[in-house]
Order: structure tokens, then sequence, then C-alpha cells
């Protein structure tokens, strides 16, 4: 009955088998290539490859995680924390991002750092040591989407305060997650309130979510409070 | 004994020759293919005609009776016509005869034997006796017509009552309805130019000419003067103040598809697919109606080029024609009129798209942004008009595939409206063409309600040409169902990088969309040779189609446009119970080709205060035909439409916009 109706009308029948093949395993094998180039090697600064959009600062990704049961000091922190990479386009944060799982569905005591190339996620790097951070503690689920907001919004230049961003991170703790962006000159106000601002704004936050602003210089007279004197000589 | 055997046998061969002459079954099939083929029930009527009246007198009360009985069996949707297909028969009556011997014969062996039988049978009608010798070329024939019109044949043993008195078939099962397959036995019979006869039923009554004149498709006017009366006419709201142009869409069928495809156009007879034959047809269409907006498909090149655009520019229109990309011959066209229209913008839109694995067929559609013009206003008294055409993939299994086609053709025309806000202007829209995809099903449905959520849904099930239901695993959409990185957000919308202005503080900014629109293109779903493998950490791997929990569900599995369309046609008969059909091949007829255009919304405010609000009032459009229609005139093409679509007409208002 329908033998007739199935001819098609032009060669536009094709039921190819590769429509099933999905995007990611054509790429697989184009990821050779990649490896010649040079851009990517690591002690090189990265650029953006051809046709691509390029960021308005290179950016770096930093994990760390605390080591149980060991006492955290300046040297410590250093040595635990990684570079993950740097990129200087959407594309290329995009494959660094994808990569990396989502910080909701990190385990124990881990951060994502994401700062522009050349500021360690330290008080201690030149570009923070008189600055401040804007701190949100969420309750466990949202750190996820919380933190994809929050660093598309500095890469896309969101926050509009020149170059006063240093970089964002995001703190996996045992009954809450908490988010943070760097800035260069805490006293700034009218910086820290359009960061705070635009904060709201692009997190979609509810109105009565805490947020809090603590200097550097802040952190790290508590940090040293609490430590006594197993680390006198500063640091953290 | 021997004598009512005769006459079992050649009064039902008496039908076969008076039916046979022509009227009845060619007009029956005229009306409707069911008529003929599923009841047989009118070729009894035959009886009216002096031949076989001898027959119904010695049949007496019981044939009256039972024939009534019949009427009433046969004629609940179809009365009227079969009481007019008598009343021909009456008319035509005396002449019967003898045309059922100048019948031309398609079969020499069955008209030669109709005629031995014609002259045997007057014979025996009049006589009412009859010799072995005679009978015997008379049953010959019973079986050829048997063969050839088995329901003729086969219910006239119902209608002969005698058989029932003298109880010598008093085995033969009382039958009620006689289903004849479609096929070209039938219509072989029927060799004489059907447009001898005059049209029925619900066509509007042709005066007799010796041409062919009946007009199978009737203008349906859809002013509502009620609906008019209830909106305060103003004072300058008079005939100028609103500008009425008509738009056709029309698939032509491109020869090459035609020469390629064979075996769907099996039913037409040679000569009608014939270019030139065809080409005339067109154009008579064209030049028929005198569209003030012309879209075609499957127009093929070299013929548009030479021989249908020279004509319409003599015609006063101006062209555009796009190509399909690849190696395809045919494409679509937008024909306006220039002395109604002048061009603002146009957008040739190749629907094959390098980087969507979805968008890999070589369709094209066309985008053109008109403006009204009329003598006394060169001015921008009306708004604009959009208008866009496009012949989507036909593959009933590739929803898929034309879902995406159409959301770049809509995406298009948005940006078009877009362009004209921008301006400070509304625009109206017509979206028309060959969707290949069947009323009510999601694509349609996308168009209509401007939203559909497509994820998860068999792909076959968005056009809904076929039923394929059955297939255990269906091809399925999924979210995203266009890559990001084509830059068409799920509203239809393209997503442009603020980049592209140059911001205040000179800082390369990206949304948040832009970005993640970018998120799987496919640099990104490489892992960069230099990241370090840390388990729990750096091993995820990118998946399109992974859960987005972080951005709405609902945006990610449904795209939307804020086009409000509305069909110029109903996709069915009005005050008829059977769907129009403006594609037939083969077996089956569908609606296929669409006008959309952007409606008037009417704003109700409270009781009284009813306010149009822009848009396009559709105030008439040219019928379409049911499928059995179609198939009475031996499927399409055939002489009288020459393509295997019909012309979509749709006539529209549009008001003067208000001032601002």
């Amino acid at each position: 009955m329908n033998n007739k109706f199935d001819a098609l009308k032009d060669d536009d029948s094709g039921d190819h088998d590769q429509d099933n093949v999905s995007p990611k395993d054509c790429e697989k094998e184009k990821s050779e290539d990649e490896e010649k180039d040079p851009n990517t090697a690591k002690k090189k600064t990265v650029v953006p490859g051809a046709g691509e959009h390029p960021l308005q600062y290179n950016y770096t990704f930093w994990y760390s995680r605390r080591t149980p049961g060991r006492p955290a000091s300046s040297q410590s922190y250093e040595q635990n924390i990684k570079q993950i990479g740097s990129f200087a386009s959407v594309e290329q944060f995009w494959r660094f991002y994808s990569h990396m799982i989502r910080p909701g569905d990190l385990t124990g005591h881990s951060d994502f750092h994401l700062f522009k190339e050349g500021i360690k996620p330290m008080w201690e790097d030149d570009a923070n040591k008189s600055g401040g951070k804007w701190i949100i503690r969420l309750r466990k689920g949202l750190a996820s989407r919380c933190w994809e907001n929050l660093i598309l919004a500095m890469l896309g230049e969101q926050f509009m305060v020149g170059e006063e961003i240093c970089g964002a991170v995001v703190s996996v703790r045992f009954q809450e997650d908490i988010i943070s962006i760097w800035n260069k000159t805490a006293s700034d106000q009218a910086t820290t309130a359009r960061i705070r601002d635009t904060l709201r704004r692009v997190l979609n936050l509810p109105p009565n979510t805490i947020m809090e602003y603590k200097t550097h210089t802040d952190s790290i007279k508590a940090w040293e409070d609490f430590h006594g004197l197993v680390n006198a000589s500063g640091g953290r | 004994m021997l004598g009512s055997f005769l006459y079992y046998a050649l009064y039902p061969l008496s039908r076969v020759i008076t039916s046979g002459s022509e009227s009845l079954v060619k007009a029956a099939l005229l009306i409707n293919r069911k008529v003929a083929w599923d009841t047989g029930g009118t070729p009894p009527l035959g009886l009216a005609n002096p031949n076989s009246l001898l027959l119904n007198l010695w049949a007496g009360e019981n044939y009256l009776t039972q024939r009534n009985a019949e009427k009433t069996e046969v004629g609940e949707s179809k009365c009227p016509e079969v009481m007019e297909l008598e009343k021909k028969t009456d008319e035509i009556g005396p002449q019967a005869g003898d045309k059922a011997q100048e019948v031309v014969p398609s079969k020499p062996h069955i008209v030669s034997s109709q005629v031995a039988l014609g002259t045997t049978r007057q014979e025996n009608t009049g006589e009412k006796q009859n010799s072995g010798v005679q009978a015997y070329p008379a049953l010959e024939l019973e079986t050829h017509a048997h063969f050839y019109s088995g329901d003729v044949q086969e219910r006239s043993y119902m209608d002969y009552p005698v058989l029932d008195q003298g109880g010598v078939f008093e085995t033969q099962p009382k039958v009620h309805g006689w289903h004849f397959p479609a096929g070209h036995g039938l219509a072989d019979m029927v060799h004489q130019p059907y447009w001898q006869f005059p049209s029925m039923s619900y066509y509007p009554a042709q005066q007799a000419s010796t041409e062919f004149k009946v007009m199978w498709r009737v203008w349906e006017d859809l002013h509502d003067t009620e609906a008019e009366t209830s909106v305060p006419q103003t004072a300058d709201q008079s005939a100028d103040s609103v500008f009425e142009f008509t738009v056709m869409t029309y698939n032509i069928l491109a020869q090459d598809l035609l020469e390629a495809n064979p075996e769907l156009y099996m039913h037409c007879s040679e000569k009608v697919l014939v270019w030139s034959t065809r080409l005339k047809g067109i154009l008579q269409e064209i030049q028929t109606w005198q569209p003030d907006i012309l879209c075609l498909q499957e127009a093929q090149e070299n013929n548009f080029k030479r021989q249908l655009q020279p004509i319409l520019t003599d015609m006063g229109y101006t062209c555009v024609y796009k190509q399909r990309t690849g190696s395809k011959s045919d494409g679509c066209a937008v024909c306006y009129q220039n002395r109604h229209f002048v061009q603002l913008s146009v957008n040739l839109l190749e629907l094959r798209q390098e980087r969507c694995e979805l968008l890999d067929r070589d369709n094209v559609a066309i985008v053109l942004l008109l403006q009204p013009v009329t003598a006394e206003y060169q001015d921008e008294k009306f708004t604009p008009i959009c208008v866009a055409t496009t012949h989507l993939l036909f593959n009933p299994r590739r929803g898929d595939i034309k879902l995406a086609q159409l959301v770049l053709v809509l995406t298009e025309i948005e940006s078009v409206v877009r362009r004209c806000k921008t301006m400070g202007r509304e625009c109206e829209v017509i979206l028309c063409g060959d969707l290949n995809s069947v009323p009510n099903m999601p694509l349609y449905q996308f168009i209509t309600t401007g939203q559909l959520c497509y994820h998860g849904l068999p792909a076959w099930m968005i056009s809904g040409q076929e039923d394929l239901s059955h297939q255990t695993h269906p091809r399925r959409l999924y979210a995203p169902l266009l890559p990001i990185s084509l830059g068409i957000s799920d509203n239809c919308q393209y997503v442009t990088a603020s980049k592209s202005e140059p911001s205040p503080s000179d800082k390369l900014k990206y949304s948040h969309d832009f970005l993640l629109h970018l998120r799987y293109c496919k640099v990104a779903c490489m892992r960069p040779t230099d990241l370090e493998l840390i388990p729990g950490v750096t091993d995820n791997t990118p998946d399109p189609h992974e859960k987005q929990p972080y951005t709405q569900r609902l945006r990610n599995t449904t795209i939307c446009h804020s086009l409000n369309f509305k069909s110029a046609y109903s996709h069915f008969i009005p005050g008829k119970d059977r769907p129009e059909v403006t594609t037939l091949h083969s077996n089956a007829g569908v609606t296929v080709d669409y006008i959309f255009y952007s409606a008037r919304t009417e704003h109700t405010r409270g009781q009284t205060d009813k306010r149009l609000d822009g848009g396009l009032k559709l105030v008439g459009r040219l019928g379409l035909l049911s499928e059995a229609d179609l198939w009475s005139l031996r499927g399409l093409p055939n002489e009288i439409f020459p393509s295997d679509h019909l012309s979509l007409l749709a006539k529209f208002q549009l008001p003067a916009s208000s001032p601002r």
C-alpha cells in the first residue's frame, strides 16, 4: 500500500549511519593534530586559535585540595594548589571547563580557582595584597550553577570595573559551599559596590542572600590568629 | 427456466452497456470515487433509459421498492448527487444507446462484444424470446463485464427480483455493499473525455459550452461583514485605507524530479507529464488568478529562467530565484507585482550548514521584505510585508531535519521583523511553501502555536506524513536541536556577540547566552593535551546531550518563536468532513503546502471595546479539493492540474498603519 509513497522524490532519503555519530566521536580523531599546536604547550603564553573568540584577558584554572590531617600552612597551601591550564579564548575556556568535574560533584575539601594569567590565587600575590573578596555562602546543591554563572560573567567582562577583578574561587566544604570573587583594591568602595550589584544580577540570588566583603589583610590576620604560633612568620 | 436464466444473463448486461455508455460510471466517478467504487450503487439508475424500461416494467413493483431502498442506502451522504445524476441520466437516456456503440475502444475485445451484445440485447428485450445461440456471446460478455466492472455486474443480481421469485438463485447471498478496489480497470471503461459532463453538486453550475469550463476550485469569500461593522468605522477608514493583495504558493513539480521518480506518476497518462503541456497549465493557473505575490517551489532552474521568468516579467512580476544547493536543479522563487510592491530586502537562504550535522540537505528558502505601494500612497502608509517561501526536505523519516530547517527560516524572518522594529516599523509576515508536513503534527504546531517541546519526539512524528510508530527504535530528537555554534537561540533569534558593537570600555564583552552557545563547539569538546588527568577533578567528558540543571529545563528542550502565525486554509473542505489535499501521488493525498500569515489579533476589553491590532486579515481563498475529487480526475498531474500539487491562493487585507 505504501510502497509507492515510500519512494522518495529525491535523494534526500538517506538515513545515514553516520547520522548517529555524536560530535565528540568525530573530534577524537582530530585531537591528535592539536598536539602539534605550539600554543598549547605549557610554559608559553596562550593565544586564541584562529576563528576563536578572544577574551579580554587570559585566565588560568587552579585546583586545590586540603590533605586531611596535615596542618595548613602557607607552604603546604602552595604545594597543594595545582595549575590546571590557561586559556585565551571562549572556546579554549570551554575546553578546560567541559573536562573538569562540576564543583558540586567534587569530593572533600576542594577548591577551584580561576584567576587572570599571572595572578596566583594567594593573598600574598602582588595583585591581591591590597585587595579583598566578596563571599557568598551557598547551601549544598547550588555551587555548580552559581560557579558557572560567576565565571561566565567574569570572562565576559560583565563586572565593568576596569582591571579590578583578579579571579574567582569556589570552595567545597562539608556543609556548605562558598564562592568568592577577588578584586585588587579593597578600599575602592565604588568598585566593590559595583561588583556586589553585578553578582546579585548574574547569580540571580534571592534578595536575602548574605554577601560579605572581606579584605585579604583581614583574612591574613584571622588566619594568623587562628593558627597562633604555628606560623608566626606570617603568610597565611 | 431458460428464459429466466437468459434474463439473468442479459439483464445485467444491459446495465453494463448502458452504464458503459459513459454517462453513469463517468458521472459517478466525477462526483466521488466512492459512489462508483465502494457502493456501486449508481449503475442501476441506468435503467431509466428506454431500453431497460421494459425490464423495469416486467420486474414490477419489486423492482421499484428495491430500488428505492437502495437509494436510501446509497443516498445518506450523497443523496443530492445521486438525484442529480438520475436527472442527467434521464436526459441523456435517448442517446445513450447510440453512444454505447460509438465508444472508442481502448480494449478492443470488450467493446466489440459490447457492440455485439448491444444488438443481441435489443432483440432480446424486444421479443422477450431468445435462442440458445444468441445466449453464448452474451455469456461470454458477461465474463468480460465481470472482470472489468465487477461491482456493476454483481450488484445487478440484487436488483433482479425475478431471481428470488423464481428461486433459481436462492443460495445467492444477499449483499449489501460491494467494495471495488481502486484500479485502472474501471477507469479504462471511461473512454469519453470527461469534460463533456457538466459539473456536479457543490461546484457552481457552469453554462454549457463546448469548451471545458468547469470551475473545479471555487473562490471562498471570507469577508465577514459582521465583524467589520462591529469595529467602529471612522471617516477615513474608506476603501483606500486597506491594501488588498493575493498570495499564491505553488509547487510546480520539477520536470527532473518527475522523470527521476516515474513510479510516483504511474497513474498519469504520458501526455500530462510532458513539460510543455505542464508549462502551459502552470502559466494558465498563474494567468487565471494573477496573484500579487507568487511563490514557487520545485521551479527547475533552466525551465524557470528560460521559460517562466520571461513570461512572468512580461506580466509585471519581479522574480527572485534561489536554486537548491549541491547538484539539485530545482529551487524556489518569489515573484511580486511591480505595481503593488517595492522590494526592501532579500535574503536567499541555504539550509545546508556546515556547522550543523542536522542541516546537511540541499534545501533553500527565500525571505523577502516588500513595501506595499499604491498609486496615491508612495509613502509608507502600509506596513511592510515579509514574504518567506521554502521547500523543506521530503523524507518522511527525517522530521528532525525539517524542524531544524524551519528554525533557520523562522530565525531569518524574526531578524527581518526585528530589523523593521528597530526602524520603528511593524512588519507583517507571510510564510508559505511546501513544508512536507501534515497539519496538526509537531512541525505544524510549532508554527501555529509558537512553541514546541521537541525533546524525545520520534523524528517521523514531526512531519506526520507517515505513521512509523511501529518502529521499535525510531530516531528521536534531542536537545539541543541546533548546535550552539550555529548561533541560533531556542527562540529563533540570531545570537550575536556584543563585541561587534564597540563597547565604551573597549573591552571584549560577551553575554552569558553567547558564551553558552559556544559550550559544545568542536574545539571545546577536545580534551586539552596539557590537561593533567586528576581523577574526580579533570576527568569529565563533555556531553552535548547532558542534562543542564543549571539553566531552565524548558529552555533546553523547547523551541519557540514570536510570530503569530495562522493558516489561511482550514485543512478541511468547508462543510464536509473530508480533508483538503494539496498534493497527491501514488495512492495517498495530503496537505503539505501552506500559507501562514501573521494574524490580526483581536483585543477585547470588556464587552464593547474591541480593538484590532495590526496583522493581516484573510478575506478569501481558492478552495482546495479532497483526495476523492482528485482521484476522480485520475490523480495528479492531470489535464486540469499540471503539477502533483495544487496551488494555494489567499487574499489578505492590510490596514493602513496607524499614525504614530
